[in-house]
């Protein structure tokens, strides 16, 4: 058997090496698109789906901060309610021992009254007073003492 | 009736300007008191000799004599002083008081020392003291009497005040006065203004803590000339003694020379003009006019503390 060269092999050109990974590149670029789009469309059903969870609970957030305001208001006035009670408080002690007090002055003027009422009792029906004059001279201011007088020159 | 204080109080008198002096001092010692009263002779020694139109010696009847005529005439510090204070008070006062009076009191018999041809009366508008380079010149002989008083006290007060700052005192010279301080008793001096018609008591009595008063009054100083009464207080304008209606005028002021000229002033003014005047000026100011009566501006109200005519 004669040995017959192997046949030679073209040499690699730079075409055919740039040919190479198109069709990688095309099954990458069709991966991330199909990849985006299967993710926009179930980040679009997500967004639905909470925007629809927050509009069926928005009475329910609106109902709980109004009655967390009246609730708010609620308080504010039972304080209120409670400083003037409070001062009411003050207000009575001191007009019970302002009574108090009158109380003692009213029992001090029953004993007086009941001295005076006494004292009338004892006194006579009829009292002589003497006479008196009918004209009665106004009091004459009387002239201050001087240190001395000015007046009329060559005294 | 005299107040009569238990404290130490220096009482002097003498006769000065044809008047009494005297003088209550008190928060001095004796010695100090007398040193005082010493001053105030000296003084009142001093103006006699200047200003006294009585003595025949005396600098402003040298200068009487010398008036009308030419020539200058030198003066003292105290002749020039006075008659300063003399032509300003004439300023004014609006001419009511004119020192320019002597011919007139010669004329009616109020006659001083001798001073010949001063007989001539010049204009009353005229000015009767005019200063030059080489001394005074008077056009009209004048009488210093009332404000030569009033300035007496007025340097008298201030010896004393020089002498002892701390004195307490009243000096009074016929009928004016000037107070300092406090009188013995502790509150302001109370001074009466005499009752013109002669009543043995005021006619009212003033608080007075330090200032000066001074009456023009024809009480005393009044006489007859030619058939008719007459008195010392003479109205420049006509030249013969003031009869506006009144029978006194007592002034309150700061200065006793101011007093004086002020009380002579609204006594020219007579009833008619004494109360617009006063007020005008502000005066603390009472007047007996010849009905009797007492009465007084606001200013003087505010330091009456007894009126004989209210009780």
């Amino acid at each position: 058997m004669t040995d017959r060269p192997a046949p030679a092999r073209p040499p690699a050109t730079a075409g055919s090496a740039a040919r190479r990974p198109w069709h990688v590149g095309t099954y990458l670029g069709v991966s991330i698109g199909t990849y985006a789009v299967l993710l926009a469309g179930v980040t679009g059903t997500q967004s639905d789906a909470d925007a629809a969870l927050i509009e069926a609970r928005r009475p329910g957030a609106e109902a709980a901060a109004e009655l967390r305001a009246a609730h708010d208001r609620l308080e504010l006035e039972v304080s209120r309610i409670a400083a003037r009670y409070s001062d009411a408080g003050r207000a009575y002690e001191r007009v019970a021992e302002r009574v108090a007090g009158l109380d003692g002055v009213l029992g001090d003027l029953r004993v007086t009254v009941a001295e005076v009422d006494g004292s009338a009792a004892s006194l006579p029906t009829r009292v002589s007073l003497p006479a008196v004059r009918r004209t009665v001279a106004a009091p004459v201011a009387a002239v201050p003492a001087v240190h001395a007088t000015t007046g009329a020159s060559g005294g | 009736m005299t107040v009569a204080a238990s404290l130490t109080v220096h009482r002097f008198e003498a006769r000065a300007l044809g008047s009494p002096l005297r003088l209550i001092v008190h928060e001095v010692d004796r010695g100090s008191s007398a040193r005082l009263w010493d001053e105030v002779l000296a003084e009142f020694a001093a103006v006699d000799a200047s200003l006294s139109r009585f003595r025949d010696d005396s600098e402003i009847t040298r200068l009487n004599r010398s008036a009308g005529g030419d020539q200058a005439m030198t003066a003292s510090r105290r002749l020039s002083r006075a008659l300063i204070a003399a032509d300003r008070a004439r300023r004014m006062t609006g001419g009511r008081f004119n020192p320019a009076v002597l011919a007139d009191l010669d004329r009616l018999g109020y006659v001083g020392a001798a001073v010949g041809r001063a007989a001539r009366r010049a204009n009353a508008s005229e000015r009767p003291i005019a200063r030059c380079a080489d001394g005074i010149r008077l056009t009209d002989a004048i009488d210093l009497g009332g404000i030569g008083k009033g300035l007496a006290l007025r340097w008298a007060a201030a010896r004393i005040e020089r002498g002892c700052p701390d004195a307490a005192f009243l000096l009074e010279a016929g009928g004016d006065l000037v107070a300092r301080g406090r009188a013995p008793e502790g509150g302001p001096w109370l001074v009466g203004i005499e009752d013109p018609a002669g009543g043995s008591g005021p006619v009212a009595v003033a608080r007075i803590d330090s200032g000066a008063v001074a009456t023009s009054s024809v009480r005393i100083t009044r006489w007859r000339s030619d058939g008719r009464d007459v008195h010392h207080l003479i109205d420049p304008a006509t030249r013969e003694p003031a009869d506006g209606g009144l029978l006194a005028v007592t002034v309150a002021h700061r200065d006793p020379a101011w007093a004086e000229v002020w009380s002579k002033a609204l006594f020219v003014a007579g009833c008619a003009g004494v109360a617009p005047l006063a007020r005008e000026r502000g005066l603390a100011a009472w007047w007996v006019p010849t009905d009797g009566t007492t009465e007084m501006t606001p200013a003087a109200r505010q330091i009456t503390t007894w009126v004989a005519a209210e009780t």
